[in-house]
C-alpha cells in the first residue's frame, strides 16, 4: 500500500473485521496491525466425524491432541467441555496479555479473527430494550444487522423468538433439525400456551451464521458433525473468513506478528503514532496514523489506552463498569429419548433458543439449547459423582436424550468493577481485573433456573438440580462497558459515533462502548455497531 | 527414562487391557496399549512420589475386571485426583476417538425403556455394593496414606 494515509485498525475480530470490510466498502484503505496467529488448515475436509475416527493415521492426536492436552481430567470441574487441539491457536497467550484477576476468568485471543474463531455463530440482534442506555435506538442499527446479515449469511426463522430477536433482512431458510432439537420443537407446539402464558417462557430457531446454502467460496452445512472441532468447509462464519475477503481488497494491509502496545497523541488529543512490538522478535515499531480504530476486544482495547494514557502523562487511570454476562449451564435429560440412537450427521451446536420474559429488558433471561451428539463425553462422564463404570452404562443409554441449557443473564455498569494497569514481571504491564456480580445475581439465577426447570418438565425433559453449573463471570467472554457510549459525557466516555472523547481521531469500535449487556450473544451486535460507525463517522 | 517409564509394558497392557474391558467390554488390540502407555507417560507425577493408596490402586487395575470395578466405585469418589481415577478417564478419553472402540460408547441396551431403566437400577445396585466393599478394603490404606502425607512438611 503506497498510497497514505489510511485508517489504522487494531485487531481481527468481529469488530475489526466488519469495521475494515465497511470502509473498504466505501472505498477508503484500511491498515490493519494484529498478533494474527493463523488458523490451521482443516485436515480431511470431507469427512465426517465417523471417517474423521477411521480414515486419519492419528486419531488421538486429532481429537486429544499430541500430548494429550484436551484430555479434561479430573480437578477441571469448572466446565463440562474443553476446547479441541485444532482451536488452541485461538486462546494462545504468545501476545504476552499478562492479567491479575479478581472474581473474573479473562479469555483473550490473538488468533486471526479473535474470540470469535471459537463462538458457535449465534446472532441475535439487540432490540429497542436492550438498547435503551445506547444512545440510537434499533431502528438506527437495523440497516447494519441486514448488511452483516448479508455478509456472513444468517440462517433462521421468524418464529415466537421475534419478540426478543427483532427481524432484519437477509435471513436464510433454516438447517435441518436433529431428531432431538425437533422433538422439543413438536413438544413446546403442544405445550406452548401454558409456557407462554403461565412461565413467560418461548422457545424457537436459533439464528446461526451458517449456510444453509452454498455461496462463493464458502459451502453449506454438509452436516458432517464436527462443529466442534472447526467447520472445514467455512459454513459457519467466523471472523477470519471476513478477514480473508478483506484481504482480496488491495485498499486493506494487514500486517500480523505485532502486539500493538500504545499509541501517541499530541496536546490537542490528536493520536499521531502507534507503536507496536513484533512477536518474533518484541522489536518495537511505530506507524503514522491518520484515524486510529481500536477493535482489540474490551480488555486488550483497554489495556492499550491505560497504556497510552500512562505513558503521557505519567497518570495511572481506571476505567470502570466492566461487564459480562454469567452464563448458568443446566443439563438435561429427555426422558422420551432414552435407550434410542442418535445421528451423528448433524449440525452439533445449539439449534433452539429460548427466551424468559422480564418486567424490564434487562429481567429478561435468554438461552441456547444444544443437544448432545458428537462432542467427547469423558469430560462429562468424570464430572458426575459415581464410578466411571456406571457412568458410562448410564451414559450409553441416555447419550441421545441430553442437551444441554446455556442461560445468559445481563448485566450493567458498575464503578466498582474496574480495569487497571500495574507494572507486571520482567517490566512489562499487567491489567487489573476487578470484577463483584451485584447482591441481587443470586436470586435471579435462582428464580429464571426454577422458571426454567419448570418449563423443560412441560416439554418432557428433567434437569438435575445439582448438574446446573454457574460459570464463572468471564467464561462468557461477552466483555463490554468501560468507555461508555454517551450522547453527553466526560472524559473516557465515547460519542455515539464510538469516538473517544478527549482524543480527535481514536475510535472505539469493539464492545468496550456497550453502555449495558442485555442477556444475549453480543457478536452480531458488534459487527452492527462496528459497520455503523465506519459508515457514519468516515 | 522417566518414573513413569519404569512401569514395565507388560504393567501398562495389563492395566490398559483389564481398562478396556472393564468399560467397554473387548480386549485392548496393539494401538489401544500404544495409546495408553503414550497417555501415562504423559502425566506429570512420578511413580516414587505416590503412596502407598495410589501405587495399591494401580496394581488393583492390572489385577483384572474386579479390582478395576473396586478402584472405580472407591477412586471416583474418594480420589479422584489421584493417578488411578486419571488414568480410567484417560482410558475413556481413548476409547472415545479410537474406531474400533467409539461405537461402542454409544451403543444403548436392547429392550424397551422399562428393561434399560430396570438394568440401569441393577447397575447402580451393584456400583453401590462396590463402593461398599472398596470402602472397607482400599478406606483404611487412603487414611493411612493421607496422614502420612499431612505429616511430611511441605516443600
Amino acid at each position: 500500500m503506497s498510497r497514505a494515509p489510511a485508517v489504522v485498525v487494531v485487531g481481527s475480530g468481529a469488530s475489526g473485521v466488519h469495521f475494515a470490510a465497511s470502509l473498504l466498502e466505501k472505498g477508503r484503505r484500511v491498515r490493519m496491525l494484529d498478533v494474527g496467529l493463523p488458523r490451521p488448515e482443516a485436515v480431511a475436509p470431507t469427512l465426517d466425524i465417523g471417517g474423521l475416527k477411521r480414515e486419519l493415521e492419528d486419531p488421538r492426536s486429532y481429537f486429544l491432541g499430541r500430548h494429550f492436552e484436551t484430555v479434561i481430567l479430573p480437578g477441571h470441574e469448572d466446565e463440562y467441555y474443553g476446547f479441541p487441539p485444532n482451536k488452541s491457536y485461538v486462546f494462545d497467550s504468545r501476545g504476552s496479555f499478562e492479567f491479575a484477576a479478581k472474581g473474573f476468568a479473562p479469555l483473550v485471543s490473538f488468533a486471526a479473527g479473535g474470540l470469535a474463531e471459537a463462538w458457535t455463530g449465534g446472532c441475535y440482534p439487540f432490540d429497542d430494550g436492550d438498547l435503551a442506555d445506547f444512545p440510537f435506538a434499533w431502528a438506527e442499527l437495523e440497516p447494519f444487522y441486514s448488511r452483516v446479515a448479508e455478509r456472513i449469511g444468517i440462517t433462521g426463522e421468524l418464529d415466537d423468538m421475534q419478540r426478543f430477536f427483532p427481524g432484519h433482512r437477509a435471513l436464510e431458510a433454516p438447517l435441518d433439525l436433529d431428531a432431538h432439537s425437533a422433538r422439543l420443537v413438536g413438544s413446546y407446539e403442544r405445550a406452548r400456551s401454558h409456557l407462554n402464558e403461565k412461565l413467560g417462557c418461548y422457545l424457537g430457531r436459533s439464528r446461526l451464521a451458517v449456510l444453509s446454502r452454498d455461496r462463493q467460496d464458502r459451502k453449506a452445512c454438509s452436516y458432517l458433525g464436527r462443529c466442534l472441532w472447526g467447520c472445514p468447509h467455512d459454513a459457519l462464519y467466523t471472523p477470519s473468513v471476513g478477514l480473508r475477503e478483506c484481504l482480496r481488497n488491495p485498499d486493506f494491509e494487514y500486517l500480523s506478528g505485532l502486539s500493538v502496545d500504545h499509541f501517541r497523541f499530541d496536546t490537542a488529543g490528536r493520536v499521531r503514532r502507534v507503536v507496536a512490538r513484533e512477536v518474533a522478535t518484541q522489536r518495537l515499531r511505530e506507524f503514522e496514523v491518520q484515524q486510529l480504530a481500536l477493535a482489540a476486544g474490551t480488555l486488550c482495547s483497554s489495556k492499550i489506552l491505560l497504556k497510552s494514557i500512562q505513558l503521557d502523562s505519567g497518570e495511572r487511570r481506571e476505567l470502570s463498569g466492566l461487564m459480562d454476562n454469567r452464563q448458568v449451564l443446566m443439563p438435561f435429560v429427555n426422558l422420551g429419548l432414552i435407550g434410542k440412537s442418535f445421528e451423528t450427521r448433524s449440525y452439533q451446536y445449539h439449534q433452539l433458543a429460548f427466551g424468559l420474559s422480564g418486567a424490564e429488558a434487562r429481567d429478561r433471561v435468554h438461552g441456547l439449547v444444544t443437544t448432545l451428539k458428537t462432542a467427547l463425553i469423558h469430560p462429562v462422564l468424570q464430572s458426575i459423582p459415581a464410578s466411571l463404570g456406571a457412568s458410562l452404562a448410564l451414559f450409553r443409554n441416555i447419550h441421545t436424550a441430553l442437551g444441554l441449557v446455556n442461560i445468559n443473564f445481563s448485566d450493567q455498569r458498575r464503578s466498582d468493577n474496574r480495569l487497571a494497569l500495574e507494572l507486571g514481571s520482567e517490566g512489562g504491564d499487567r491489567l487489573v481485573i476487578d470484577y463483584a456480580p451485584d447482591a441481587l445475581e443470586p436470586e435471579r439465577i435462582r428464580h429464571a433456573t426454577r422458571r426454567l426447570r419448570r418449563a423443560l418438565l412441560r416439554l418432557g425433559c428433567i434437569a438435575p438440580p445439582p448438574m446446573t453449573h454457574t460459570r464463572p463471570m468471564g467464561s462468557s467472554v461477552h466483555y463490554a462497558g468501560v468507555v461508555p457510549m454517551q450522547e453527553q459525557g466526560g472524559e473516557l466516555t465515547a460519542d455515539p459515533l464510538g469516538r473517544c472523547r478527549g482524543f480527535e481521531n481514536l475510535y472505539l469500535v469493539d464492545g468496550i462502548t456497550f453502555p449495558s449487556l442485555p442477556a444475549k450473544n453480543l457478536t452480531f451486535t458488534l459487527m452492527a455497531n462496528a459497520s455503523r460507525i465506519a459508515e457514519q463517522a468516515f | 527414562m522417566n518414573d513413569a517409564a519404569a512401569e514395565t509394558q507388560e504393567q501398562l497392557a495389563a492395566e490398559c487391557s483389564a481398562l478396556s474391558r472393564y468399560l467397554v467390554g473387548r480386549r485392548a488390540d496393539e494401538r489401544l496399549q500404544r495409546e495408553y502407555a503414550a497417555f501415562c507417560r504423559s502425566r506429570p507425577e512420578p511413580m516414587r512420589a505416590l503412596g502407598l493408596f495410589d501405587r495399591l490402586s494401580l496394581q488393583l487395575l492390572r489385577s483384572g475386571l474386579l479390582g478395576v470395578a473396586l478402584v472405580d466405585a472407591y477412586v471416583s469418589r474418594m480420589r479422584r485426583a489421584g493417578p488411578a481415577f486419571e488414568r480410567l478417564v484417560g482410558m475413556l478419553a481413548l476409547l472415545e476417538c479410537l474406531p474400533e472402540s467409539s461405537a461402542l460408547l454409544d451403543r444403548p441396551d436392547s429392550g424397551g425403556p422399562a428393561w434399560i431403566v430396570l438394568r440401569l437400577v441393577a447397575r447402580a445396585l451393584l456400583d453401590g455394593v462396590a463402593l461398599l466393599v472398596s470402602t472397607l478394603v482400599l478406606g483404611p490404606v487412603h487414611l493411612v496414606q493421607t496422614l502420612r502425607q499431612s505429616r511430611e512438611p511441605n516443600p
